[in-house]
């Protein structure tokens, strides 16, 4: 009955004063669309969130606070993957004086430095540090994350970067050729940056054609060892996985931890604070009584309070969730 | 279904410090943040109850994150979020309002590489997206209360607030011992019990609640027969605030010292207190370590304007402790320095034992 009334005086307020039609079609928004408006603010919150928490390729993380030589390593490959060899370098040489079986995985470190001098323009080093790589994945025995596949694959990325740290274009050229179980883009992108580094701008541009085809297509294995070129770095790729994981780890504990603590302590409305006034003017919105803190007629409204819990509160509790 | 929903809306808050503190301060700190602020009693409690504070730090946190979305990627989506983000945050609490300028500004000052056409440009789309979600509140109050206006608490905050401006000096030792107590509860409470304060049969007779609660709440029951009788109570407390603070600056500037204990620290004794004082203290070694070690970039510094604005603005008006929590994620990121720090020394520490241990003894 009161939706006639209001309805009505706002028809005739438009009609006499087209400056309020504004703020007419607010107020009605607020009034009849609650559900409609929890939802949609819910829905831009959820999105806000969502965006927020995609990880954005462009910013760049900090150096490690408390630099171990694992987490240098880490971070040198972070900055590899980013395609910044030359500021990689300086902490994957840092760890190359430390102990390398203090390492979680040597092998992948010194497929990182190589990468990293290679690019530096560091032939001589790269080359040293691929042999010395080739050496580590020789003494390395089969477990979950290598299997003979990933050997294989392995030694073929360590292959691509020995021979172009040694100027072999004709050894790449093979490596990059064989298309057999695990064509290797990399290799092409090698070959790509050999022929670019000798002038030969033509054949480089239809290597880096053959890597760009061959590179989207990769498989996961390739992924994790054939890591050269950001969007197609397996480092950080797997890294950021993981990083997902723990995060999403941390939120489910923290929900979990929430609603067992809400489980113990029934207690919702706190004498002395706003919650009962929250209570409240969730009820009256419920009842269409619009934003009032008032619990008898006339409802006058307030803005003592500002709208956005009460109106995320009704869905939730209305008045059955308060005995 | 409301505690489901801030369960819900607490672990993405927690996901989002940790988000934040990632960006900050790399993988580690950034986790140990986000478990420090979501992992912890305190936010627990305000997840159950209802009450808008879990709501409010999960947008005033996304608005943060997008903020430095803002700040490094400079896409023109993100400052509409941004600003969408901010106005939800203030249909939320009104407080947030308050991060609009500060926000732009050190959005517009921290722009690199970008023209004045494009900074006023993307600082505009934070602006309307701002509006767009508040204009159908403020239309609604221009409508009903001919005001345009967001809500209407400024008078009997200040009141509370303003009136202990006037306060004569003896006051002051007082107070400055119930700080000190305060800050460093609940160590303090072991040196010196809170019953020492007490001074009278209440429970509430105590000069740490006293100096807490009583006094605000004397301050506006001496002003509520005179304003309950005027027609708008609120521009009542309102005018007799101002006038306070008019009469009194410098005291009032003073007390804004006692607003920032009262709003960082929590004052009763027992493990919650121990626990957000003991994170406030990590956050502010943190946030001072980082200082004196020169480790502040643009991001940070964009954040910890923006922290430094949200509690200028709490405590010039009226403040307490439980506003903190919306800002609380800030302190758990720079906490999570320091802890990040302690926790390597300590692997290190354990390494080096186990290798130092010969084969026998470790068959042992």
């Amino acid at each position: 009955m009161g939706d006639v009334g209001t309805a009505a005086e706002t028809a005739r307020a438009l009609k006499s004063s087209p400056s309020l039609l504004f703020s007419s079609f607010c107020t009605a928004c607020v009034r009849h669309s609650l559900p409609a408006i929890t939802v949609a603010a819910g829905f831009a919150a959820l999105a806000a969130a969502l965006v927020a928490c995609t990880p954005q390729g462009a910013a760049r993380q900090p150096p490690p606070l408390a630099p171990t030589p694992e987490s240098t390593w880490r971070y040198g490959a972070y900055l590899l993957s980013l395609d910044d060899a030359v500021g990689a370098r300086p902490y994957l040489e840092q760890v190359a004086n430390a102990p390398l079986n203090d390492l979680t995985d040597a092998t992948l470190y010194l497929r990182d430095l190589t990468e990293a001098r290679l690019f530096a323009g560091d032939l001589a080093g790269a080359a040293a540090a691929a042999r010395q790589a080739r050496a580590r994945l020789a003494g390395e025995h089969r477990s979950a994350w290598l299997q003979a596949d990933d050997r294989q694959l392995f030694e073929r990325t360590i292959d691509a970067l020995q021979a172009a740290a040694e100027d072999d274009q004709q050894r790449l050229s093979a490596v990059a050729a064989d298309e057999g179980t695990f064509p290797s883009a990399d290799a092409w992108y090698l070959l790509g940056w050999l022929a670019e580094r000798h002038g030969q701008l033509d054949a480089a541009r239809v290597d880096y054609r053959a890597f760009l085809e061959r590179r989207d297509g990769r498989s996961c294995a390739e992924r994790r060892h054939a890591p050269v070129r950001p969007g197609c770095g397996t480092v950080s790729f797997f890294r950021f996985d993981r990083g997902r994981v723990l995060l999403f780890a941390l939120m489910l504990a923290v929900m979990v931890n929430a609603l067992a603590f809400a489980k113990v302590n029934p207690d919702r409305i706190v004498s002395g604070t706003d919650s009962p006034q929250y209570d409240l003017m969730a009820k009256q919105l419920a009842s269409d009584r619009g934003f009032t803190l008032a619990d008898q007629p006339p409802y006058l409204p307030t803005l003592f309070r500002e709208p956005g819990y009460p109106l995320l509160v009704p869905p939730s509790t209305g008045s059955a969730a308060h005995p | 279904m409301v505690v489901v929903l801030q369960a819900i809306l607490l672990g993405l808050a927690a996901g989002l410090t940790a988000t934040l503190g990632m960006r900050l301060f790399g993988p580690v700190p950034g986790m140990i943040g986000g478990a420090l602020f979501g992992i912890n009693s305190e936010s627990a409690h305000y997840a159950h109850w209802l009450l808008s504070e879990v709501p409010f730090t999960f947008l005033l946190l996304a608005v943060l994150v997008l903020a430095l979305r803002c700040q490094s990627g400079q896409r023109q989506a993100d400052f509409v979020a941004c600003g969408i983000g901010l106005g939800l945050a203030t249909m939320m609490r009104v407080i947030a309002g308050a991060l609009v300028i500060p926000l732009s500004l050190g959005l517009v000052l921290s722009a690199t590489g970008r023209s004045r056409r494009q900074r006023a440009q993307q600082i505009g789309l934070l602006v309307i997206g701002f509006s767009v979600v508040i204009a159908p509140w403020v239309g609604r109050n221009l409508d009903t209360f001919g005001q345009v206006t967001f809500s209407s608490r400024l008078g009997g905050n200040l009141i509370r607030r303003a009136a202990r401006a006037a306060e004569p000096l003896d006051a002051y030792p007082a107070w400055l011992a119930a700080s000190v107590w305060m800050a460093t509860n609940p160590l303090s409470n072991l040196v010196y019990p809170i019953s020492r304060f007490q001074w009278g049969p209440e429970n509430e007779d105590n000069l740490i609640w006293d100096f807490h609660v009583n006094d605000q709440v004397r301050y506006i029951g001496r002003y509520e027969p005179v304003c309950q009788a005027r027609p708008d109570t609120d521009a009542c407390y309102a005018e007799i605030g101002l006038a306070f603070v008019q009469a009194y600056p410098i005291g009032y500037a003073v007390q804004s010292f006692f607003a920032l204990v009262l709003l960082l620290f929590a004052p009763l004794p027992g493990p919650q207190a121990l626990e957000h004082n003991g994170l406030v203290w990590l956050g502010l070694i943190g946030m001072f370590g980082m200082f004196a070690s020169r480790r502040l970039g643009s991001p940070h510094w964009l954040v910890l304007g923006l922290l430094g604005a949200y509690v200028g603005a709490s405590i010039v008006v009226d403040t307490q402790v439980r506003y903190l929590l919306p800002v609380l994620p800030i302190f758990a990121v720079f906490g999570g320095v320091p802890a990040a720090r302690a926790l390597a020394a300590a692997s290190r520490v354990g390494r080096q034992a186990v290798r130092s241990r010969t084969p026998v003894q470790a068959a042992e």
